[in-house]
């Protein structure tokens, strides 16, 4: 009897080590899962911060959720396109290391005074960058924000400038387009790639305006559009009107010269 | 966007000083149990300290204290308040969670992973708190479709909303992060901790929430208190409104200005109207209010409001680096003196609290 009691008593602790040692294992095992998922949230954090630079945050958010299909909507947004003038010849004096550096520090520049006036940077094309204003979320001030953000880019060009100066590189200048108007907001492309975007002909029109920056000697300018949305604060000179590529009739600018608080 | 505590970029330096009223701080002791560094920041203005307080124990009948821990911190999360977050936390260990369960609810708060029904409310406190825009009258379609009742989902919003009042005070003061209160280890042993998992042994109770008479269904509170009708928190939003438009120090005009700002910035009909009726009564032609909403300026403004009114916009979205509003609101300090300074933070919460309610009436 009492060797069956303490063979009973032995299997009974040999149960319960075995069965200790199953739980450390699986506490063990559960820690090592909350530390995946831990890095697996600060990941997903990181991309999601990433990626809502490039689209709003409900389509990062779908996209996130594998919903990769997205309803396309008009919206009114203000474009605004700038442009290195005179960089194509810049770029062939210069190493290809310290080019892609210039403008890496230029981009960096333009992208801080774009987000400090509500702008958001929505593509790089070569030393091209087209900004919009109101796509992301509704903004009543689009086209003032849009202006501001101009006149802040000029400001941060300058310094910049000072900054190139200082390393013994050529001084950087550009021209800006803004133009509002109504356009398709959604996301397009690929299975492989896609954007979110925006297509209509407020874009083109922002483009021909800055281009014309070239033409008229100044760095911003802005349509009669964007200018109807403008206050007495902002100073502007009116431009002869000039026919562009794509436009029936001649486009009437103004170039901007600054703005009050 | 939520952001994990430790990556939110705070100010060092906090935008008021504390102000010490001993009848104040015995009042918030004898329910929180200790005087936290943000009433004391607030405690030179009677309705901010007040709205402030009120908004830290919100007054909710429908919700557990699970469901209101979870929709603040979400809440705190996506408007990246270091201060709220930090504290929010701690409330949670305060009252009997362990870290393994907070971690849990921080995780579920980001990945959103829990089941439907929690997902869904998560879903809508984010979305709701980030108002890009506002949830459509589908997203309480949807709560309601999984269980919800329509004063739940009414509470829910008020949750978010009086957590992002908070937030903007917090925020906007530059209050510095409850270290302490962060590191405090609530005391407890194995039995507490066990026991806390069984059922009818939940932690500890909330703090009191403040009580106030029923609002009236007239009156020119009424189409903002309406919208928490048949909760106790209809009461706490109009006596936060009335402190707010009956303060003798920033004018009520220049509220109300700040208010169809914060309205228009968010395109909520029904708060722009508030304010436009009210501004009407203040002698403020609407056509003048609609030069200043188109522009964001106007001659008609004072050179306060002048200042106001473009701030004002800038509270609606909590950017995700906090110091740039900090930094952005210093400056009206020198301009304002600390009092207004501190009533046109308060007003700016609390007009951001009612456009996120007022969704509900969209």
């Amino acid at each position: 009897m009492t060797w069956l009691l303490a063979a009973l008593l032995a299997a009974s602790l040999v149960g319960l080590a075995a069965a200790v040692a199953f739980l450390r294992r699986a506490g063990r095992e559960i820690h090592r899962h909350r530390t995946a998922l831990a890095r697996t949230v600060e990941r997903v954090e990181h991309i999601e911060r990433a990626f809502q630079r490039f689209a709003p945050l409900d389509v990062v958010e779908r996209f996130a959720q594998g919903d990769v299909v997205h309803e396309p909507s008009h919206r009114t947004v203000t474009v605004l396109f700038a442009d290195l003038k005179g960089f194509t010849p810049m770029s062939e004096r210069i190493a290809p290391a310290v080019m892609v550096d210039m403008l890496n520090g230029y981009f960096r520049a333009m992208n801080a005074a774009l987000e400090a006036h509500h702008g958001h940077l929505s593509r790089i094309m070569g030393d091209g960058l087209l900004a919009l204003f109101g796509a992301f979320e509704k903004n009543t001030w689009q086209s003032a924000d849009a202006v501001r953000a101009a006149l802040a880019m000029r400001e941060a060009l300058a310094r910049y400038n000072v900054e190139l100066a200082a390393r013994g590189l050529e001084r950087l200048e550009f021209g800006v387009g803004i133009h509002v108007g109504d356009v398709v907001a959604g996301v397009v492309g690929s299975d492989h790639f896609v954007e979110f975007t925006v297509i209509g002909d407020a874009v083109n029109t922002a483009a021909r305006v800055e281009s014309l920056t070239r033409q008229h000697g100044v760095d911003i300018l802005v349509t009669d559009d964007v200018k109807a949305a403008l206050d007495d604060r902002f100073t502007l000179r009116a431009m002869p009107p000039v026919a562009v590529k794509g436009k029936s009739g001649a486009v009437a600018t103004w170039a901007v010269e600054s703005a009050k608080d | 966007m939520a952001v994990l505590l430790e990556k939110i970029q705070w100010s060092d330096q906090p935008l008021l000083t504390e102000t010490i009223d001993a009848a104040w701080e015995a009042e918030v002791v004898s329910v929180m149990g200790m005087m936290p560094s943000s009433l004391r920041r607030a405690a030179a203005s009677p309705w901010v300290r007040r709205a402030y307080f009120d908004a830290m124990r919100p007054a909710v009948r429908s919700l557990t204290d699970a469901q209101i821990e979870l929709a603040a911190l979400v809440t705190s999360q996506e408007n990246a308040c270091r201060y709220c977050y930090g504290v929010g936390r701690a409330s949670m260990r305060m009252l009997g969670f362990t870290d393994e369960v907070i971690d849990q609810v921080e995780g579920r708060a980001q990945l959103a992973e829990a089941d439907q029904r929690e997902r869904e409310m998560l879903a809508f406190c984010r979305n709701l708190a980030r108002s890009k825009p506002r949830p459509s009258r589908d997203a309480r379609r949807r709560l309601e479709e999984i269980g919800f009742t329509p004063i739940q989902v009414t509470e829910l919003a008020y949750i978010v909303a009086s957590a992002g009042l908070c937030n903007r005070m917090a925020t906007l003061l530059a209050v510095p992060p409850e270290l302490e209160l962060e590191r405090m280890v609530p005391p407890g042993n194995l039995w507490k901790k066990l026991s806390s998992w069984l059922p009818g042994h939940a932690p500890s109770k909330r703090p009191k929430p403040p009580s106030y008479p029923e609002p009236s269904a007239q009156g020119p509170f009424a189409v903002l208190t309406g919208i928490l009708a048949g909760s106790p928190a209809a009461g706490v939003l109009q006596a936060t409104l009335q402190g707010a438009l009956e303060s003798s120090t920033l004018p009520r005009r220049t509220a109300l200005i700040m208010f169809a700002v914060i309205a228009r910035t968010l395109d909520c009909d029904v708060c722009e109207a508030f304010a436009v009726d009210r501004l009407e009564e203040e002698a403020m032609p609407k056509a003048a209010l609609t030069g200043v909403l188109a522009t964001l300026a106007s001659k008609d403004l004072t050179a306060e409001e002048s200042l106001l009114v473009p701030w004002a916009r800038e509270t609606v979205w909590m950017p995700e680096e906090p110091k740039r509003i900090q930094e952005r609101t210093r400056p009206l300090l020198e301009a304002l003196g600390p009092t207004r300074v501190l009533e046109a933070i308060g007003t700016a919460a609390i007009a951001n609290a009612c456009v996120r309610l007022a969704m509900l009436l969209q």
